[in-house]
């Protein structure tokens, strides 16, 4: 879950920040998504498995809204 | 990154399909103990002998980001947005956050025994081979 709010929150950022802002989100970002799936396995909460499943749906629900908003921005313009 | 450019919507169908196949191999690799999960009991043997300090650190940090805290904070920062008329940025945010909740619980609803049965390997400690003997 918070793969998945960081990665739509990085997207949802990206048009309004400079280019140094950019490379300072995406290396927060994946700093968040690593720490988070060591948070999971060192205390034997979850399987690697299961973190890599969850990067998985992470990226699938980024790539979701990318499409809702691409195609509900066409048809905005249009 | 947000554009409706053909390149950039197929870039998505791309990414949507690869982390689709991804998560589908991990499923089926948990399933049936091969692939990826087959090295998961290793992985986690090693975790639980390097971990000492930074376990209860560890529970202390996914305890803050457990779904509801992460999915009220969104839920915040997206009425915030409606509010400041990113009113669109809003309602993304907001479906994240919804599917992601939806995936989570679809999730551990349909795979609660598994998990339990899976998850009870923690509770012992892993079993380290007996030292040779020296007599």
């Amino acid at each position: 879950m918070v793969s998945t709010v960081v990665l739509v929150a990085v997207y949802l950022l990206w048009p309004h920040l400079t280019k140094a802002w950019r490379a300072w989100s995406v290396a927060l970002a994946t700093v968040i998504l690593l720490g988070m799936g060591l948070i999971r396995l060192i205390p034997g909460q979850h399987w690697f498995s299961d973190v890599v499943a969850s990067y998985a749906v992470a990226c699938a629900i980024l790539a979701f809204v990318a499409l809702v908003d691409s195609y509900t921005r066409k048809s905005a313009v249009s | 990154m947000p554009s409706s450019t053909p390149m950039s919507r197929a870039a998505a169908w791309l990414t949507l399909a690869v982390s689709l196949a991804i998560f589908g191999l991990c499923w089926i690799s948990e399933a049936s103990n091969t692939l990826l999960a087959g090295r998961d009991l290793s992985i986690a043997h090693w975790f639980a002998g390097h971990r000492k300090h930074l376990a209860s650190l560890s529970l202390d940090a996914s305890a803050l980001t457990a779904p509801a805290v992460v999915a009220g904070v969104a839920l915040v920062v997206a009425v915030l947005l409606w509010f400041l008329r990113h009113r669109r940025d809003a309602c993304l945010l907001a479906l994240a956050t919804l599917s992601a909740v939806g995936v989570t619980e679809v999730a551990k609803k349909s795979s609660v025994a598994y998990v339990l049965r899976r998850r009870s390997i923690f509770v012992q400690k892993p079993k380290r081979p007996s030292p040779p003997d020296t007599c």
